[in-house]
Formats: C-alpha cells, sequence, structure tokens
C-alpha cells in the first residue's frame, strides 16, 4: 500500500472521516485510531514483522521508563546501552547480518583460509532503518535528559508507528513529535490544502520525474559495458536526479499526508541541487537523517576528538558519512560511498570553511557565474559517487568509472528517443523546482495570490502530466529497501 | 472542515474536466514520442478497424471465430467458405475477454452464430487487457461498453486514449480513414482473416508476455464467464481451441495444466497440439505463436474434418 496507490486512497479517505469527523477533539481516541491505522498499514506489507515492531516498541518504552527512575548516572548509563543494543541489535541482525558474515569470510580467504560461512535466509522488515532511529532518539533524549519519558503508551506507540513516516521517514525527533501528539489538534484549512499542494508535488516527483529517469537509468546501467562514456554520464545524472525525486517526492507525500492529520513532521529535503558546495549539500539532502546523525554521532565524536583539531574534524566527518553510506545498505559499495563523501569535505576544512554556511540569495531570478559553477560542480560530483550508491558492486562501479574515461564522451549517448521526452519532463521540474527554491517545497506558494480558476488550472495542469507520463506498472521506492 | 470538503468535490469536478481538455489538446498538437499515455492508432497491425466496418455487413453466419491474433491469423474464412461454412472473425490482436465481451454485446445479434470457435490460450486469463483496449478503443465506435471495458482494464493509457477517441468520434476525424487491405506483410481477406504473406520461421519472435509472467486475472476470468453466458443463452454451440504454436513443449507452466482444466470444465476444449498432428516449427510457423498459410492450410482442414464434418 504505497501512497500512489488506489489502496492507499481508500484506506485513507475511511482514516480522515474517521479521524477528523467522528473523533474530532477527542485526542486520545484520535491517537489510538493513529496506532490502529499504522499497524494496519504496516500489516498490509506484511504482517509478520509486527510482532516485531510492538515488541521493540514496548521494550524501548520500558527501558525509556527504567531510565528516567534510575537513582545514578551509571544506571542510567547501563539502561541506554541495553535500549542500544535493543535498537541496533534488530538493524544489526535482519540489515547487516548477511554483510557481516560475508565480509568475514572474505576477509578469511584473503589470508588463505577458507571458510564456508552459510549465507542466512533474513527478510529486511520493512523501514526497519528508520523506525530504529526513531526510538533510539527518544532513549538519547531521555539519557540526555531533554525530555521526559511519555507517560501515555498509545501516544509513544503512536509515534513509533505513526503510519505516514514509517516506512521510509521523515525521521521525526520524539522531543518534536510526542508533544504533537499529546496536544489537541483542530482542523486547520490552509494546513490541509498545503498538505495536499505537498501530496501533488510528491506525486509528480515520484510519477513523473523519478519514474521515467528510472528507465533511463535502467538501460544505461544494464548496459554500462556496451555504452559510449557520454550515455554514462548521462545515466550517472540520470540516477543523481531520480534518486532526489523518489525519495523527496516521498517525503513531501509523507509531510503533506501528516499535514493532513495536523502534524508539523521534520522536513527532509530543501533543494540539495541548488547547493553550492559538498557541505551545503549535506545540510540539504535526507535533513531529518543527518541532522539526526550531527546530533547523536557527530557532535560527540568532534568533542572526542577535539584535542586533534582538523584531523579530528576530519575523522568526525569520515566516520559520520561512513555511517550514513552503511545505514543505506549492508554492502561496500554505500561505505565507499560515505567514505569519499566525507573525503569531499576535507578541503572545506582545510580552508576553514567548513562551518561558513553559504547559500544563495533568496528571490534571486538567476544565479551569479560563481554560483552556476558552484551548483553545476557539486551536482556532478555528487552525481558520480552516486554510481556507487547504483552499482551492484565495487567491481562493477571501477568498471563503469574506467568506461568513463574515454573519448566516447564526446560520441552521441546512443540513447532511445525517450531521452528526449525524459530531458523535457526533468527541464520542467528544475524550472519549477529553481522558481519555489525559496519555499518549503516548489509549488507551495504557486499561484497561492492568483484567482482560484487560474490556481486550480496550474494544479489540474500538474495532474495531467503526471497522468500523461506516469508508468503503467508500479515502480517501488528506493528508499524502501533501506 | 466543510469549506475543505467541498472544495475537494469542486476541484475534482473541475480537474476531471480539465484532464479532459488536456487530453484532447495535447493529443491533437504534441508529437507521436511527447504523448506517453495516449496510444490512438486506428487501423493498427490486426485490421481491426476493416474488421469491425465489416462485421456490420455480415449476419447469420455458421461460425464466429473468437480471440487475439491466433484466431485472426489461424482461422482463414475463405477455407471455411470453400466448405460451405459462412463464417466471420471477429479476432483481434491480443483480445482478451474483456474486449470479446465488448464486441460480443455489439455483433453477437446480427451474427447469430450457429457455432463459435474461441481461441484460447494461457495468456488471455491473465492478461491486463490493455493493448487490446487501446485497438478496440480507436477502431470501434465508443459507447457504454467500451466506457465499463476501459473501467475493468483500469489502466491510465486505456482511460487517455478513450477520453481523446470519444472527442475524435464526435468530431468525426476518423471517419473517412480507409485501411489498406495489403501491407508488406500481412493480407486482409474478407470475414476478418490475416494471412501472413511470409512463408519464413523466426523462432525469436516471441510476444511479451512469457510464460514466467502467469496470473489470473480476475477481471478476466469473470469477463470470460460472461461470454460463456452470453454465448449459450444465444443457442450456439461453444467449441474452446488452443491453436497450433511452435516449441510447445515449452508451455510448462503449471498454471497451464489448471488453465487448461478450467476451460475443459467451461466448454468442449480442444487442444491442436498433439504430437501426431505433424506440425513442424520451421515449415507451419511464422513464429512461436503463429502459423504462416501453409500452417493455416493444415490446420484448418484438420479443424474442419475433426470438429466440422464429425
Amino acid at each position: 500500500m504505497i501512497f500512489n496507490s488506489i489502496e492507499f486512497l481508500c484506506f485513507f479517505i475511511v482514516f480522515f472521516v474517521l479521524y477528523w469527523l467522528v473523533l474530532n477533539g477527542r485526542t486520545r481516541l484520535q491517537n489510538i485510531l493513529i496506532l490502529v491505522a499504522s499497524y494496519f498499514f504496516y500489516a498490509w506489507w506484511d504482517w509478520r514483522f509486527l510482532a516485531l515492531v510492538i515488541g521493540g516498541t514496548y521494550i524501548t518504552y520500558a527501558i525509556g521508563k527504567a531510565m528516567h527512575n534510575a537513582t545514578t548516572e551509571k544506571a542510567r548509563s547501563w539502561w541506554m546501552r541495553l535500549g542500544l543494543a535493543q535498537g541496533l541489535g534488530g538493524l544489526l541482525f535482519f540489515k547487516y547480518c548477511n554483510f557481516f558474515i560475508q565480509s568475514f569470510t572474505d576477509a578469511l580467504e584473503l589470508i588463505g583460509l577458507s571458510a564456508n560461512a552459510p549465507v542466512l535466509n533474513i527478510i529486511v522488515p520493512l523501514g526497519i532503518s528508520f523506525y530504529t532511529f526513531r526510538i533510539l532518539s527518544y532513549l538519547f533524549d531521555i539519557k540526555n535528559r531533554k525530555i521526559e519519558p511519555e507517560s501515555d503508551w498509545v501516544a509513544f506507540f503512536a509515534y513509533v508507528a505513526f503510519f505516514p513516516t514509517f516506512i521510509s521517514g521523515p525521521i521525526d525527533r520524539a522531543r518534536t513529535f510526542l508533544p504533537q501528539l499529546a496536544s489537541a489538534r483542530t482542523f486547520n484549512y490552509d494546513n490541509a490544502a498545503n498538505g495536499l499542494r505537498q501530496i501533488l508535488w510528491g506525486l509528480f516527483k515520484k510519477l513523473v520525474i523519478a519514474d521515467n529517469l528510472s528507465v533511463l537509468t535502467a538501460q544505461v546501467f544494464d548496459n554500462y559495458d556496451t555504452l559510449p562514456a557520454s550515455a554514462l554520464l548521462i545515466g550517472a545524472f540520470s540516477f543523481a536526479l531520480e534518486v532526489y525525486a523518489d525519495f523527496s517526492g516521498y517525503s513531501d507525500m509523507a509531510i503533506g499526508v501528516s499535514r493532513l492529520l495536523g502534524f508539523n513532521t521534520a522536513k527532509n529535503f530543501d533543494f540539495p541541487y541548488f547547493a553550492l558546495n559538498i557541505a551545503e549539500f549535506w545540510r540539504k539532502w535526507h535533513i531529518s537523517l543527518t541532522s539526526w546523525l550531527t546530533e547523536y554521532l557527530f557532535t560527540p565524536l568532534t568533542i572526542a576528538f577535539r584535542d586533534w583539531n582538523k584531523a579530528g574534524l576530519i575523522l568526525a566527518i569520515i566516520i559520520n558519512m561512513m555511517v550514513v553510506g552503511f545505514w543505506h545498505g549492508a554492502s561496500w559499495t554505500f561505505i565507499v560511498f560515505g567514505f569519499i563523501q566525507g573525503c569531499y569535505f576535507i578541503p572545506l576544512i582545510l580552508r576553514g570553511k567548513f562551518n561558513k554556511k553559504k547559500r544563495l540569495q533568496k528571490g534571486q531570478l538567476l544565479p551569479t557565474w560563481q554560483e552556476a559553477l558552484g551548483i553545476i560542480s557539486t551536482f556532478i560530483t555528487i552525481a558520480l559517487t552516486d554510481v556507487l550508491f547504483r552499482s551492484e558492486s565495487l567491481s562493477q562501479a571501477m568498471h563503469f568509472y574506467k568506461s568513463l574515461v574515454s573519448t566516447s564522451l564526446f560520441a552521441s549517448p546512443a540513447l532511445d528517443g525517450k531521452f528526449i521526452v525524459t530531458a523535457f519532463l526533468v527541464f520542467i521540474f528544475i524550472v519549477l523546482e529553481w522558481i519555489g527554491k525559496d519555499n518549503e517545497y516548489a509549488i507551495e506558494k504557486l499561484g497561492l495570490k492568483w484567482p482560484t480558476l487560474f490556481r486550480w488550472s496550474a494544479y489540474v495542469i500538474i495532474v495531467f502530466f503526471i497522468g500523461m507520463y506516469m508508468n503503467t506498472s508500479e515502480t517501488p521506492f528506493i528508499y524502501f529497501k533501506f | 472542515m466543510k469549506k475543505f470538503l467541498i472544495h475537494i468535490i469542486f476541484f475534482a469536478c473541475f480537474a476531471l474536466l480539465g484532464y479532459a481538455v488536456l487530453v484532447v489538446i495535447w493529443g491533437e498538437v504534441m508529437p507521436k514520442g511527447f504523448k506517453k499515455n495516449i496510444n490512438y492508432r486506428v487501423g493498427s497491425y490486426g485490421h481491426m478497424n476493416t474488421r469491425v466496418r465489416e462485421a456490420k455487413q455480415f449476419e447469420n453466419v455458421d461460425i464466429l471465430f473468437l480471440g487475439a491474433s491466433d484466431a485472426y491469423r489461424s482461422f482463414d474464412t475463405r477455407i471455411f467458405e470453400a466448405q460451405g461454412y459462412k463464417s466471420f472473425n471477429l479476432g483481434s490482436s491480443s483480445q482478451s475477454p474483456l474486449q470479446t465481451e465488448v464486441l460480443l454485446k455489439k455483433y453477437l445479434p446480427t451474427l447469430n452464430p450457429k457455432k463459435v470457435i474461441y481461441a484460447v490460450s494461457p495468456f488471455v486469463l491473465c492478461s491486463d487487457g490493455v493493448e487490446s483496449a487501446l485497438d478496440l478503443e480507436a477502431n470501434e465506435d465508443i459507447d457504454w461498453n467500451t466506457f465499463n471495458m476501459v473501467m475493468n482494464v483500469n489502466q491510465i493509457k486505456p482511460y487517455n486514449t478513450f477520453i481523446y477517441a470519444t472527442y475524435r468520434q464526435l468530431r468525426h476525424k476518423d471517419d473517412n480513414f480507409i485501411e489498406p487491405l495489403e501491407t508488406d506483410e500481412d493480407k486482409y481477406a474478407k470475414g476478418g482473416f490475416v494471412e501472413k504473406k511470409n512463408y519464413t520461421f523466426n523462432s525469436k519472435l516471441k510476444v511479451a508476455t512469457t510464460k514466467n509472467d502467469l496470473e489470473f486475472n480476475a477481471r478476466q476470468k469473470c469477463a470470460f464467464e460472461n461470454i460463456l453466458l452470453m454465448l449459450q443463452s444465444s443457442g450456439a454451440e461453444i467449441l474452446l481451441v488452443k491453436t497450433p504454436v511452435a516449441h510447445y513443449q515449452e508451455y510448462s507452466h503449471p498454471l497451464w495444466d489448471s488453465i487448461q482444466t478450467y476451460y475443459a470444465s467451461k466448454a468442449p476444449y480442444y487442444n491442436f497440439n498433439q504430437p501426431n498432428m505433424g506440425f513442424v516449427d520451421t515449415l507451419h510457423f511464422n513464429d512461436q505463436y503463429h502459423l504462416n498459410q501453409r500452417g493455416v492450410e493444415k490446420f484448418n482442414a484438420m479443424l474442419i474434418d475433426s470438429l466440422l464434418k464429425n
């Protein structure tokens, strides 16, 4: 039941009516409804892991209380470790177990020992990376005395399982989301209309841009050994745009659905491909994850390494980025991806520009040539590194990179006619994103000051583009596998 | 909340209308490659345009042939005519039961067949019905049955094409279209049969649906059962036939066996893929799923001898 399905539409209409028309003003009952609907939503995907989710949530809830009631700092730390073991243990087992076994076997073979380790047939529970980070933030915040443990178990369980963000984020912190669950919600027309607009934009990004780019990307990555370098470059750019449109499209839909229910969910993207350098890019990309890691990993690391000055900062950022990479998938391609991303920060750190925020001026129609250069070079850097993200293995990525360095970079890309149509759609997308870059999402303010007829016409044009260019078959979201 | 719900309803109506207008404009103005989800093909490769025009002139036939390309490429109405059977072939490209049902609702009363030979395959009950829906929308008169069929197929391409086709028909834009009866590859014969001119066997050509993709489509099954009921109530005798295919041994999907059992439970079912029938891939076929004219003659003679004369 993905957001862009008839099943979800039916589910949500029923939910919306119950939530606002039947239970309006009864916060606890609304929370119970959220909880039941969230578990139903999850069970629709795979009911087998529902017990894992409920069990994990209950243990976290109990540990949070025990940690708060602990009388000594040592006891609090032990409870925190237990919570970490419980949260990360599940993640490590389901997502990374086979990777560690395989890597261990490979390492033994490298030193001449043969090992016949079994590959476990483990199915990764959907959304495990996202809800693990959600429950860990709750425990960290209790440990750091930023919040009190939640007294209402329904609210806590609803926070962990909140269906709009459960499967693929954004990763809301307990300290910002639990108070929203505790307070009474009133229906707000502007907020709901804003939510619908954001859902529409998310659908456009996913169905028109990401799904069409996915065809082009697949065409290139499936035939990278026979295509000219110019096509490979287009494929790399295509994937970079695809993954953005796919994931930010999902996030827009999740945030929009949350708005319809009266919640403010964490922002996840801030037009990252208009970033002027790599540091700004990572402040704008998957914000709920990067800010989570900044708070709970990077900042403690920089404090731990503070005596090593710039070297300490470099080490902290490389570790942080490797974790970002590893969070995405249990593969060396992701670890190397993270390592390279971390290395990109080194020049900024050495020149003392790491913390200097560089942003485009608000309201400017066109970038200056220095800004354009910054945007283009950052995009190319990211797109080329994303080859690792898309490749099945390091050797495939290396082959791809080797094939890129060729005189065929100036040859005709030899892609089919659909490439022109996709390029046309991407052009429209980039123009709209650029025009709306000062807002939360591109069409947030589109036509708000126009007469209703014109504004609605603009939305219908977007609906039309979705209907005209969506794929006939459903394409899963890329981040579902993380 | 009330204002929100009222606005949603108004916007939905406005969006439906605006969307339809934009589909028509896009269909008229944009080059083909930019019309990804409009696929309007008047006179496509199955000669459907000519066939439905001709169907209106036929009545009270002895045999009516139904099915996908294996029907209109396998049952040569000229051969049956020579044997004294007045027949019409209402097959069309990738025709699935959803489309057969629409065609029968329209033509069964006038064609009024004594026998119906329905070419069935593992694919028809598993098909999404999109290709044939598009064929029908562009070449057949749009009416309530077509709309129902599009709703049942429930895919964006048939929806958009339906809107565009309705506009074209309301404006009589294709009224003067005459489909050529003969192309480099095919020749349309009176009564709906399409003869392949080529006799060479192309072993690589396969239809997009592979046997591994088979999965029952409940809507197709329901339409198939409606068809049988419709034919039974008209008094026509029904014969379900699996036409010969090359490499028949590749039909090893477990679902195919259950589909055959299902067919046999519904009406007399004949599978013309027995080892003793003597069809040779390189001699009697154009590709994996279609006979060449030599194969058609052999198959039709066999069919007449075994099913019609006896």
